[in-house]
């Protein structure tokens, strides 16, 4: 199949726009780790959360979708706030494992919650934007934009954590938790936001998905996105924000453009193994520089 | 901490009043609600717990990627079974074949992942074993190894193998036996290293990994060693729990949940105690049992809040809570 | 000042989730006709009580001592974890079956007497850890007669071995595996149509209404369930001439098809078939429509019967093919029975659909039919043995050859293999279900070749 390699530039484009969404819905989990050193096993239950808000809100209000990129952040941070008085404040000085039960426990209550709530069901909407095309083949715009959505949200983090007085805070307790509170920095307090803008993050990355996808929303769909998520990070380099941003580019373009190469390969199962692809490169990383692509 | 005599009778004892259950419940019959399927899938979670214990527990390291070694079980013994029945070969030399298999392909994983990725610590080492685990299962299904994605159903050969009643026994009896054997061994390596050196060295290793490496401590042979042993018995219950489910499909064997399972079995009994897995296997397992007919369809919603709120109450699980605020328990409670 | 802005925030959230979730049920039309009471809202079986039990009937005779007062059938459903939509709906099934056999038909008629039924049922959470001990509690604690399956092959693989070493009858109504019914047991009797002559009928209604469209690409999730279908698919393509020229898996999880349909739009073939469940059936026809790969005809696997999926998609889902094992307004009803020369038993589907509506207030679905199904053939075979013993009732089932709502019955008597009902092809047409093959069951005619996706968004509906 000649010409589908010729169409390379559209998988790779296609990965780009996939992958920038991937790598917005990793920061909010690999901001939590950096500065509290918690693995929020949780994290896929609120992307979920995020694209029932843009679902419920569009379907019910018919509110433009991204605008309810708004609420849907105003949740997390709220989501996140509970999360942090719940579940990992009494445990900050406890055993580092604890925190991932607690973590897998909000989760799982938050999955139930929505299950009860909305019901089982998979859902969807229909919202659309038109089309671009590119090499004749059409790239929809709701595609398109949630992707330069998530780049601006990116840059924004990027200048809170570099250009504020509570990026420095954030970025300091991240280095040495002990070291910032002796220079009075409230450190409880700055894990408090970070988990808050952690997750806040996370649902509006949720919403994000759900303009992109559009269907299949149920309350186990955040399951889909925890390993990648995870996975993602350490490509990044845990702890790294702009790395996690990276790391999902690179793992949306492994795994669109993967299969037509698999494909060409004669593989049996090429979407299959492109997967095992990713994961296989996540190991090689990791034994080559453990710290991540941007870790320090 | 070192076992005293009075610790190990106990930790026997507690493992005895579920075994000496389960032969009641096989001699007299169900008492109440308790089947005798209850108290194996009890010994299935204490197992799970007791032998991921012996690397989480003790190293500290937390291995994400600890159901890979269970999957690895089921087909090791699956495969054997299934090979035997198409060589035409008796059953017995397939169950013997598939242990075989079995211990060899866990040992190799976990050879290779903890000689490669214990390197690594934190979270770096889960999310690696993640990816191996992951990995594997993408690679089952992409290649079509042990009938891929369509899983690999072993009731079929096995009933040809050993006919109906041979089948049946399987299911229940021997795979019974040999969670409970799994359970057994596991809690007897762990009491074994707990007094041995090799205890002294784990405690070390996670404490302070460095300072033990400076002390002279060959961390690393330490710790494949634990994670070895973790993994072989994983993978023996594994191949115990494949004659129950008869069926190995990849999505289901290698499930994260398994993983998380594990750590929650640990955690929530007290990571490095023996007893810990004991109880919270019971507890875990009772839960889910009695909640499954009491709320169907909510019981996870119940669950998950007494999951949260049983380890921000005791962060040390609770056999370590009960060490910390009862001291008298600690003369007997490991 | 932590504390404050934790509690404002708290307020939104909870705010926000008021405003959305009241807002979802005030603002959700009543469903489907507006002859049934309140309905309750969709996926929330909460208010049903774990076992149903009825008054004992009128018309008792002095009870031969072998007969119980009532007869229990127990099962597992997965009612939390992955498969817990179609547990709820199978649910409902069973309650709809209960409320049959008891209030209607007046109770199995056995020994002289009319002896109703109840249910027992537990949440396997999707788990087959679970489904093995709770079906040993089934059997051995709650000591019911007989046992129905759960939802799904995997979770039926791992509780049939249970099953046969209690030596109890196992109706398996969830698990579409072929696989099921080759491992030698003894006592497992499936009902429904298994995966490799489920979506094969797609083919045949081509075949009938154009003899130029032989170019089928296949697309499909490779769980073992899929892989069953589309072995069977393939199959038939052979037989009937067709040329495959599109053959590719994705990985269980997937919801980004893009990679697959770039290829297909390069392909161009004539008839696309997918192999779905819910999620992906639903995202790979959103994709599709995305990506503007057209065909003569689109047939996807398993979501489009749920209304859900027209609910989601609106007028993308117009004329889209798909198989299903029973849908309302497929009245296999005593006719089809004369026609066959057999026995019609239980409710007509007309009936059972009427029923179904105002237990539940909405439409019954193929897992609601086939669990409410299982339930009354269950009956059915006990009143043929006049026995509650296990070997009997097999023995019977093995005997039957009769017609349900659900349509025919009959199993390879040795394996417990489905051989007598099959499967049904429908389309979306204007917003509505319609039956399109076998020819003799038809409500309506298909619509050929499918509009295309850009008809579809100017607002073409499929009406032929």
């Amino acid at each position: 199949m000649a010409d589908i390699t010729s169409i390379l530039p559209y998988y790779i484009i296609s990965g780009l726009l996939v992958g920038s969404i991937y790598g917005l819905a990793t920061i909010g989990l690999t901001l939590i780790f950096g500065v509290l050193r918690v693995v929020n096993v949780g994290h896929g239950a609120y992307i979920m959360i995020g694209m029932y808000v843009t679902f419920w809100l569009f379907t019910l209000y018919s509110l433009n979708p991204f605008i309810t990129l708004i609420p849907a952040f105003l949740v997390g941070l709220a989501l996140g706030m509970l999360l942090f008085y719940v579940a990992l404040k009494r445990l900050l000085r406890a055993p580092e494992l604890s925190t991932l039960i607690s973590t897998f426990g909000f989760g799982v209550i938050l999955e139930e919650l929505a299950k009860v709530l909305w019901g089982a069901d998979y859902r969807g909407f229909v919202y659309s934007l038109g089309s671009l095309y590119f090499q004749g083949i059409p790239l929809p715009l709701v595609r398109v934009w949630p992707a330069v959505i998530a780049l601006g949200l990116v840059i924004a983090l990027y200048v809170l954590l570099y250009r504020t007085r509570l990026g420095v805070a954030v970025r300091a307790v991240t280095q040495d938790p002990e070291g910032a509170m002796v220079c009075g920095v409230d450190v409880e307090r700055v894990y408090f936001l970070t988990v808050a803008l952690g997750i806040g993050l996370t649902t509006a990355s949720g919403a994000l998905l759900a303009i992109y996808f559009q269907q299949g929303i149920n309350p186990y769909i955040g399951h889909l996105y925890t390993l990648r998520a995870f996975v993602i990070a350490v490509l990044g380099g845990l702890g790294s924000p702009i790395g996690a941003f990276i790391g999902g580019l690179i793992v949306g373009v492994i795994e669109q453009a993967s299969v037509p190469l698999f494909t060409m390969l004669g593989a049996p199962n090429p979407f299959g193994l492109s997967v095992f692809l990713t994961f296989t490169l996540i190991l090689v990383i990791l034994l080559l520089r453990p710290q991540g692509l941007l870790g320090r | 901490m070192t076992l005293s005599r009075t610790h190990i009778l106990a930790l026997l004892t507690l493992y005895a009043i579920i075994l000496g259950l389960r032969i009641l419940v096989e001699v007299v019959g169900p008492l109440g609600p308790i089947t005798g399927q209850l108290l194996t899938l009890l010994a299935f979670y204490i197992a799970l717990g007791q032998a991921f214990n012996i690397f989480l527990g003790m190293t500290g390291y937390v291995d994400f990627g600890y159901v890979a070694f269970m999957a690895l079980g089921m087909y090791g013994m699956a495969s054997g079974v299934v090979r035997a029945y198409e060589a035409g070969l008796p059953g017995y030399y397939g169950i013997v074949f598939g242990l075989i298999q079995t211990i060899t392909l866990t040992s190799l994983l976990a050879l290779i992942v903890g000689g490669i990725a214990l390197r690594l610590r934190g979270a770096y080492f889960a999310i690696a074993t993640i990816s191996v685990n992951e990995g594997l299962r993408y690679l089952v299904e992409g290649l079509d190894i042990w009938e891929g994605s369509r899983g690999l159903i072993v009731s079929g050969p096995l009933i040809r193998l050993f006919g109906s009643e041979g089948f049946s026994l399987l299911a229940t009896i021997i795979s019974d036996i040999m969670v409970f054997s799994v359970a057994l061994l596991a809690l007897v390596i762990s009491i074994v290293f707990l007094n041995t050196r090799i205890g002294y060295a784990l405690k070390a290793i996670r404490e302070d990994e460095d300072a033990a490496r400076v002390m002279g401590v060959n961390t690393t042979m330490y710790k494949v060693l634990a994670f070895t042993t973790s993994g072989i018995l994983g993978g023996l219950l594994g191949a115990a729990w494949s004659f129950k489910v008869a069926s190995i499909y990849p999505p289901d064997a290698f499930n994260i949940l398994y993983t998380i399972e594990a750590i929650i079995l640990v955690m929530l009994g007290g990571a490095g105690t023996l007893a810990g897995p004991i109880v919270s296997g019971t507890l875990y397992g009772s839960l889910k049992y009695f909640l499954a007919g009491i709320l169907p369809g909510f019981q996870l919603l119940v669950f998950a809040p007494i999951l949260v709120a049983v380890i921000v109450v005791a962060p040390e699980g609770i056999v370590g809570a009960l060490r910390a605020y009862i001291p008298a328990t600690r003369r007997f409670i490991a | 000042m932590v504390e404050r802005s934790w509690l404002i925030l708290g307020g939104i959230v909870v705010i926000l989730l008021i405003l959305v979730g009241i807002g979802y049920y005030t603002t959700r039309p009543p469903e489907v006709t507006p002859t049934t009471p309140a309905s309750t809202p969709t996926g929330t079986p909460t208010q049903t009580p774990m076992e149903v039990r009825t008054p004992t009937p009128t018309e008792t005779i002095a009870p031969p001592v072998a007969v119980p007062d009532r007869i229990v059938i127990g099962f597992t459903l997965p009612l939390s974890g992955a498969f817990s939509k179609e547990g709820q709906l199978a649910l409902k099934g069973a309650l709809a079956a209960v409320k049959w056999v008891n209030e209607v038909y007046g109770g199995v008629k056995i020994g002289g007497k009319r002896v109703p039924i109840e249910i027992k049922y537990y949440d396997d959470e999707s788990k087959r850890d679970l489904v093995i001990s709770l079906y040993e509690r089934l059997i051995t604690v709650d000591k019911v007669h007989f046992l129905v399956g759960t939802y799904t092959s995997t979770l039926v693989m791992a509780a049939a071995p249970v099953a046969e070493k209690y030596g109890m009858v196992f109706v398996n109504w969830g698990g579409a595996s072929d696989l099921i019914n080759k491992q030698g047991y003894k006592y497992v009797v499936t009902t429904w149509t298994q995966a490799s002559r489920y979506m094969a009928p797609v083919l045949d209604l081509i075949s009938s209404l154009d003899p130029t469209a032989k170019r089928v690409a296949l697309i499909w999730k490779s769980d073992e369930f899929n892989r069953i279908v589309m072995e069977g698919v393939r199959s038939r393509a052979q037989t009937l001439g067709f040329t495959i020229v599109y053959d590719k898996s994705f990985p269980i999880g997937t919801l980004d098809f893009t990679p697959l349909l770039v290829e297909l739009a390069v392909v161009k073939p004539d008839i696309i078939v997918t192999g779905t469940h819910f999620a992906d059936g639903l995202a790979i026809t959103k994709q599709l429509a995305d990506m503007g790969v057209n065909a003569k005809l689109i047939a996807v696997n398993v979501a489009p019967s749920v209304p859900d999926y027209y609910k989601s998609l609106g007028a993308l889902a117009e004329g889209i093919v798909f198989p299903s094992e029973w849908e309302p307004g497929v009245w296999w009803g005593p006719d089809y029975a004369k026609k066959l020369g057999v026995e019609f038993f239980g409710p007509t589907p007309q009936e059972f659909h009427v029923m179904f509506l105002a237990m539940h207030g909405e439409e019954p679905t193929e897992y609601s039919a086939s669990l409410a199904n299982a339930i009354i053939l269950l009956v059915k075979a006990i009143e043929v043995a006049q026995s509650l013993d296990q070997k009997a009732v097999r023995e019977a089932f093995s005997k039957l050859d009769i017609v349900t709502f659900f349509g025919r019955f009959k199993i390879d008597p040795e394996t417990g293999f489905q051989i007598g009902h099959q499967s049904v092809i429908g389309q979306w047409q204007d917003g509505r279900k319609v039956i399109i093959w076998p020819p003799d069951i038809a409500t309506g005619k298909p619509y050929y070749p499918v509009l295309t996706w850009e008809e579809k968004k100017a607002g073409r509906r499929a009406i032929p």
